[in-house]
């Protein structure tokens, strides 16, 4: 008698595409072809995976047409099941999937749109946290430099060299997209939420400092990178607004 | 058999409401709005688990209405561990939430950690049987209470299959105590693919453990030249679905009943509609009680 465990990964690899002639043994179709009889099962599984990705990435589906979507979606899920139980924790490798996918080659700024879905699918299903004040650095007693902070799980950071945040506004739902131009250079984004979403285009020289503290750098060593990139970079300012905005919720040194 | 408080739902004695439905996110503003006249409704869990906003939402509701857990990625039926953090999120919600009923299903998704996101089938086995039965009593202690197991659609059998999906079910009422949910609609897919007899099902479950009763829409999809009729809660409730309802009634008595429709969302009042249909049929057969108590 096949064993459970056996039947069950046969299940699987026949989701994925591989049949094995065990599992078609063990399957009694009645009047029914087993193979048809067990894709129903594989369907269900690929219909229900597409549809997590395309409320995860509804723009990146909006711009390649839903066809497209799906063919792409389950080249996807066929080598990439997910890995946790809450569909919205499914698709974090999808980016990286479409920027190897030759059939999407046309489309340069697809995976960093959606890098971007995915950083907002990220925080907006973050759990709240309470912000700590910039009074805590003094009180922490150490060499502000070799501080490091720990930024609010509800904020992301994501550089482009694709106007990324232009194209997803342009493909909301009820926006007509028109003819969309792709004339303006790159973008270095802070995704947000807090009672909303809120998604801004820092300059180059704030995103990287901010993007190395919540990175885990030290402050000295996001500060010298902010530097590297405008001399004129001041830490001051650049630190109280962290917290006057609530992003950092601890530290450590 | 482990003793617990209750096999059925409610522990405390209250009486257990009747007709809910579904609650499904685009209706949950108006549901807040309007308060509209339903006994409870049911959730998903995995839908709250990672998604403060919409708890948040849920918790208004839960203000007002009794709710119901039904949980779909447990994989009880999977041969090697659960997932014992999400086993944890669970149990925090039911905490949070305090549900009158917790369920999920005689089936499996998860193999070699690849999580599949589909109730998958199982063969009716001692092995299987074995693997459902440490599962379900795993769930019930790290809860501290009774889950209810549903009884899944079937589209095929296995051949090495040695007892029939009912006796399964009632073995595991025996061997942990657990309640059942009876998908009224998932017999009746079973029956048409598969050659399940739906009186002599109902006949064989243990009708003191059914603590749920499950009714849904169906579709019917031409598989070479044959229908096989897919569980795809995306309409409403078939009049052989209604009259097989009627026969659930007359054996369980009037358990808490469920409209289930997760596709093509219909209208709040096309719910409310279907779950007028049951109370309205509900009136002419069954009792207030577990009827034929096994």
């Amino acid at each position: 008698m096949p064993m459970l465990h056996e039947l069950q990964s046969d299940f699987r690899r026949f989701i994925a595409g591989d049949l094995s002639p065990g599992l078609l043994e063990m399957v009694d179709g009645a009047d029914f072809d087993p193979t048809s009889l067990l894709s129903i099962y594989r369907n269900n599984t690929l219909i229900t995976l597409t549809e997590a990705l395309s409320a995860t990435f509804p723009v990146v589906r909006r711009l390649v047409d839903h066809r497209f979507f799906a063919y792409a979606a389950h080249a996807f899920i066929r080598d990439n099941f997910p890995s946790a139980p809450c569909l919205v924790e499914y698709g974090a490798a999808f980016p990286a999937f479409l920027a190897d996918f030759p059939p999407a080659a046309g489309i340069a700024y697809l995976p960093d749109v959606a890098r971007l879905e995915w950083g907002i699918n990220r925080v907006v299903h973050a759990s709240p946290q309470d912000a700590i004040l910039l009074a805590s650095i003094a009180e922490a007693h150490a060499d502000p430099a070799s501080l490091r902070l720990r930024t609010d799980p509800a904020t992301r950071f994501l550089a482009s060299s694709y106007p990324i945040h232009q194209i997803w506004e342009a493909n909301q739902p009820h926006v007509d997209p028109g003819e969309m131009r792709i004339d303006k250079g790159g973008e270095h984004l802070q995704i947000r939420y807090a009672d909303g979403l809120l998604i801004r285009n820092l300059t180059p020289a704030a995103w990287s400092f901010r993007a190395r503290v919540a990175d885990g750098a030290t402050l000295g060593a996001a500060v010298e990178a902010a530097l590297e990139i405008d001399s004129a970079f001041a830490l001051a300012p650049a630190l109280a607004a962290l917290f006057e905005e609530k992003l950092i919720i601890g530290l450590s040194n | 058999m482990k003793v617990r408080t209750a096999a059925g739902p409610c522990a405390d004695h209250q009486p257990a409401p009747f007709v809910g439905v579904g609650l499904r996110s685009p209706h949950i503003d108006e549901i807040l709005a309007r308060r509209p006249d339903v006994a409870w409704f049911e959730v998903h869990p995995e839908n709250f688990m990672h998604a403060p906003a919409a708890l948040a939402s849920l918790e208004r509701v839960r203000a007002n209405y009794p709710l119901s857990l039904h949980g779909v990625a447990l994989s009880l039926g999977s041969a090697e561990p659960l997932d014992l953090e999400h086993l944890a999120r669970l149990k925090a919600l039911a905490d949070r939430l305090d549900p009158f009923l917790v369920s999920e299903h005689m089936a499996w998704s998860v193999n070699n950690g690849a999580h599949l996101n589909d109730l998958l089938p199982l063969p009716c086995t001692e092995e299987a049987l074995d693997v459902m039965a440490a599962h379900v009593d795993q769930v019930q202690d790290a809860l501290g209470r009774s889950i209810l197991v549903e009884n899944p659609s079937g589209y095929l059998r296995f051949r090495h299959s040695t007892m029939g999906e009912a006796t399964f079910l009632a073995e595991l009422v025996r061997r942990t105590g657990c309640g059942l949910l009876c998908d009224v609609n998932n017999i009746h897919v079973s029956s048409h693919n598969i050659g399940v007899d739906p009186v002599e099902y109902l006949d064989t479950l243990p009708a003191a453990a059914v603590g749920e009763i499950h009714l849904a829409g169906h579709a019917a999809n031409l598989v070479g030249n044959r229908t096989i009729l897919i569980d795809d809660h995306a309409s409403c409730v078939t009049d052989q679905v209604w009259a097989l309802y009627g026969q659930a009634l007359n054996r369980f008595g009037h358990q808490p009943t469920l409209i289930e429709w997760d596709a093509d969302l219909p209208t709040l009042d096309v719910l409310l509609g279907e779950a007028a249909k049951a109370r309205a049929l509900a009136t002419t057969v069954g009792g207030d009680h577990h009827a034929n108590a096994a």
